[in-house]
């Protein structure tokens, strides 16, 4: 009876009760058959499948489609017409990686809001991320399905100190953070995703769509990041969902935020002890009393649908209706222990340490960037090595660094122009990059901001060493319509009246550095014909070279006025001659 | 110095008319524009900085040896004669050295020269440079191709043949005949040089110039057979004139002389660099058309919009010639041109 202790307040009950043979339904319904078909998650809580699933899509859709460059010349206006929702939008909504780029920039990273945004979701929805949109957890979900079913011998069966893994890496990651060092790439659910994803389908989308010779090489750099993707996949194998449940820090961050949660997953007193809901829950979320682990639960609702005696009802916290006892039986729960937190805030500023260290031996010439970058300490701080930004480049020109350029390095961005040059109708690295590593520039302002000079070797330049005629590296830049290699001509020879004898010397490539971007189209040409193809160089003559005084790397402001700027300089230096028209004479 | 006419690459817009139409004035307009142009300035003349290397010498002095950053006719054919983008800056810094060497008529000449030559032969503004070349003296040549484009041919003719002979370092004279259409005198001309002037490549050079442009082929390809049969080479330019006989015929053999005609039934392949690698393209030919142009091998990267776009136009025009290269892969673009052109020229061997 419906009395004064009435069930008040929200219900949110997502799940497909469990079907209970009866005088009025003898038979389950069609609806129930075909999802069992599909599978015991399905059939439960189906309303989670159908999320995830168009989560998924929609993460793979915006990898796989909106970041794919090609179709049309204009790369710019092509990718700003087939994003409908920002390609950065899985990457901005896992709070991890706003809230330590945050940290360790001293910054305020756009994607904030969007963490902002979806904890509050999760006010709600407590932990809703991990159970209905997390796209790398609907992979893991099919990796089980496939894979970890089937192979059993590295099942595990009793928990161990590892079952709160997760805090201890997010308190590392946060601490490195605060330590100026970002980690957080190497482990964020989304980062590792679409890196991960990057280096083994992406390399595959491009050979069969557009030729195999048009992948870049493999690097060791990569392998390790497919291996330490496929580690996190094969986890798996000691549990389903081994890696959401206990080592995922951005799951860590959520279960952290649960701590304010509204609605929670209650057990009435009716319940029967059957085990049915633990022995189904994805994430470790019910006791041994069959009562909630508020930190895990995600409300993915799959316990109610198989619950027997519809016991499981997904209503506000505070509801304390007719609920089932707790401690009966005995749950013997590990605690967060306190060496762990200890260790893993120590491993994170160990780790930020060690990796600080290495940046101060490393003396080469510092990389190029992609054009638009910040300067390369918050470079450092800002990129979260998420893969995005490769998947986005036409030609492959941003490549990830290896392990020669340290491990700060590792998984970067760097261009690459003896591979291709910048496009100069794209800028779509910075609409794609989630924090700002690689600012969001119009193409305009793309078009002025610098990523280095070229510079000609004069020894080994066809027509400056007198051997040949070429001007490979004029064209390409103006072309590109950037103009910023003009000609001179060298090697002229004169006859006994000293005049210059007609077409002797050759007529020779400079490098307007005023103009020069950097863009690396002049290398690639000159590489590709007088290198690759007809062996005539074993470097390409023109380099483009990185560096102070060679790069426009700044936070905020426009790079065109940068340039304006330094005309201006460049022009008080010389001082104004009005030269009238006509002159009498 | 750089009197001769050689323009180092595109003329800039013209100012007096749109390139490719046939105006015509009549002497008294031809003279107005002259004069016009003496008196105002171009409308790009208050934009142009004046950008000059603190080295140079703007007297016009002549350090010698070639020294391209000391000496302004040096600086002038190294630095600004083969960019169009420069041309310009150097009638501005050449104007300027005007105004600061106004006793100095050794460098008022040269300058003035100069100036003539940037208008008329770089920067295509004929009027001004009619009008220059009038005050230095001693440039008919550069005089009759400002009338001839200027619209005037009776001024053109008046002035060409009061030269009597071509004594010019190029053969310019018998070219400006061809331009004119009047191959006879062109060809006496040469014969003339030839012998009397004693410089027989630079005048087959140019009498075969002259033909190509009149659209004599075959007159044409005898006249550059003989600049190469020329012995005992003398002269400072046989080496270069020999050199672009060469390049001449094989461009007629590769884009005038296209006979279809004499091409027999089947499918030609060659290869020619595109922007990675070489472009290979198969052309079949059948009936004497051009029935398909396929690009069988290729390695480009950019945006193939050639590879679907020139085909077809080779096919539409049934020839190599005219075709309108795709904006933003012009090189690919060229790559099969040039290929398919290769293919059709061995096969008409």
């Amino acid at each position: 009876m419906q009395g004064q202790k009435a069930v008040r307040g929200m219900r949110l009950n997502l799940f497909l009760p469990f079907w209970r043979r009866s005088k009025q339904t003898p038979v389950p319904g069609l609806l129930r058959q075909g999802l069992k078909r599909l599978g015991p998650t399905w059939r439960s809580s189906p309303v989670r499948r159908f999320v995830q699933t168009g989560c998924l899509g929609a993460f793979l859709w915006l990898f796989f489609y909106v970041c794919w460059p090609y179709g049309s010349r204009d790369y710019s206006a092509a990718m700003a017409g087939r994003a409908r929702i920002p390609a950065a939008t899985f990457l901005a909504l896992d709070p991890l990686v706003s809230l330590s780029t945050t940290l360790a920039a001293r910054a305020w990273v756009w994607s904030l809001w969007w963490a902002l945004g979806i904890l509050l979701a999760c006010v709600l929805l407590p932990r809703g991320f991990c159970g209905y949109v997390c796209p790398l957890g609907t992979l893991i979900d099919l990796f089980d399905w496939t894979l970890g079913k089937r192979v059993t011998r590295f099942r595990v069966k009793h928990d161990g100190w590892w079952v709160n893994l997760k805090y201890f890496v997010l308190l590392g990651v946060l601490a490195s953070s605060v330590c100026g060092v970002l980690l957080s790439g190497f482990v964020a659910a989304i980062p590792v995703l679409t890196r991960g994803l990057q280096f083994t389908l992406a390399p595959l989308q491009m050979g069969s769509l557009r030729g195999f010779y048009q992948v870049p090489a493999r690097g060791w750099g990569e392998v390790l990041s497919v291996v330490l993707f496929l580690g996190v996949l094969g986890l798996g194998l000691m549990r389903p969902r081994f890696w959401c449940r206990y080592v995922c820090p951005t799951g860590a961050m959520f279960s952290a935020a649960n701590l304010w949660r509204a609605t929670e997953r209650k057990v009435q007193d009716s319940c029967i002890h059957c085990n049915k809901c633990v022995k189904i829950c994805p994430f470790d979320a019910i006791k041994g009393d069959f009562t909630t682990r508020t930190d895990n639960c995600t409300l993915c609702q799959t316990c109610g649908g198989v619950c027997p005696v519809h016991a499981i009802k997904f209503v506000d916290r505070w509801e304390t209706s007719r609920l089932k006892e707790k401690g009966v039986p005995e749950t013997h729960e590990i605690a967060l222990s306190r060496r762990g937190v200890l260790l893993g805030v120590a491993a994170g500023i160990a780790t930020a340490a060690g990796v600080r260290l290495s940046l101060a031996s490393t003396g080469t010439e510092s990389p190029l960037r992609p054009p638009g970058s910040v300067p390369e300490g918050d470079f450092q701080r800002l990129c979260i090595r998420c893969g995005a930004c490769f998947e986005a480049c036409p030609n492959n020109v941003l490549q990830p660094m290896g392990f020669v350029g340290g491990l700060d390095n590792l998984w970067t961005p760097q261009a690459v122009p003896t591979w291709s040059g910048c496009e100069p109708s794209c800028n779509n690295c910075g609409q794609v990059c989630p924090t700002g590593a690689i600012r969001a520039l119009p193409i305009y302002e793309k078009r002025a901001a610098r990523m280095g000079l070229a510079i000609i070797n004069v020894a080994t330049c066809l027509p400056h060493a007198g051997k040949e005629a070429c001007q490979l590296c004029a064209d390409e830049c103006t072309s590109a319509g950037y103009n910023a290699i003009e000609f001179q001509r060298v090697g002229t020879q004169v006859d006994k009246d000293g005049e210059p004898v007609e077409g002797s010397g050759f007529t020779a490539p400079v490098v307007v550095a005023e103009k020069c971007v950097g863009c690396g189209l002049c290398q690639t040409r000159c590489q590709n014909t007088n290198v690759k193809s007809k062996g005539l160089l074993r470097q390409s003559a023109i380099i483009v070279h990185a560096g102070q005084g060679r790069e426009d790397r700044v936070r905020h402001g426009s790079y065109v006025q940068l340039r304006v700027l330094r005309q201006n300089a460049k022009e008080q230096q010389t001082p104004a001659v009005r030269v009238p028209y006509p002159t009498d004479f | 110095m750089v009197g001769t006419l050689t323009a180092a690459g595109p003329a800039t817009a013209p100012t007096s008319q749109p390139a490719g139409a046939v105006v015509t004035h009549t002497r008294a307009q031809v003279e107005k524009l002259i004069e016009d142009a003496g008196k105002t300035p171009p409308e790009w003349w208050d934009a142009t900085p004046l950008n000059y290397p603190p080295t140079l010498d703007l007297t016009w002095g002549a350090t010698p040896g070639w020294q391209p950053t000391k000496n302004m006719g040096a600086y002038q054919w190294d630095v600004i004669n083969p960019n169009p983008a420069k041309w310009r800056e150097g009638v501005k810094l050449t104007q300027y050295t005007l105004t600061l060497n106004k006793g100095n008529a050794k460098a008022q000449q040269a300058a003035t020269r100069t100036m003539a030559t940037l208008y008329a032969a770089m920067l295509a503004d004929y009027p001004r440079g009619a009008y220059w070349a009038r005050k230095a003296g001693g440039m008919e040549i550069t005089l009759v191709d400002c009338y001839i484009k200027m619209g005037c041919n009776e001024m053109a003719l008046e002035m060409l043949k009061s030269l009597g002979h071509d004594d010019t370092r190029g053969g310019q004279a018998i070219r400006l005949w061809g331009e004119l259409g009047d191959l006879k005198t062109a060809q006496a001309w040469a014969e003339v040089k030839a012998t009397d002037g004693n410089d027989p490549t630079a005048a087959y050079l140019a009498a075969g110039d002259a033909c190509r442009r009149q659209g004599k082929i075959a007159e044409a390809i005898g006249y550059y057979q003989k600049v190469l049969a020329v012995k005992d080479p003398h002269q400072r330019d046989d080496a270069v004139n020999k050199k672009r006989a060469t390049a001449s015929l094989e461009a007629i053999k590769l884009f005038d002389s296209l006979d279809l005609k004499k091409i027999a039934d089947g499918a030609y392949k060659a290869s020619s660099i595109g922007y990675v690698g070489p472009v290979e393209v198969k052309v079949t030919v059948k009936d004497h058309r051009i029935e398909a142009v396929d690009v069988t091998n290729h390695h480009e990267k950019q945006f193939h919009g050639s590879l679907t776009e020139i085909p077809p136009q080779i096919v539409a025009k049934q020839s190599v010639k005219g075709i309108d290269t795709t904006t933003g892969a012009t090189v690919t673009s060229e790559a099969i041109i040039n290929a398919s052109a290769k293919a059709l020229s061995e096969a008409q061997k």
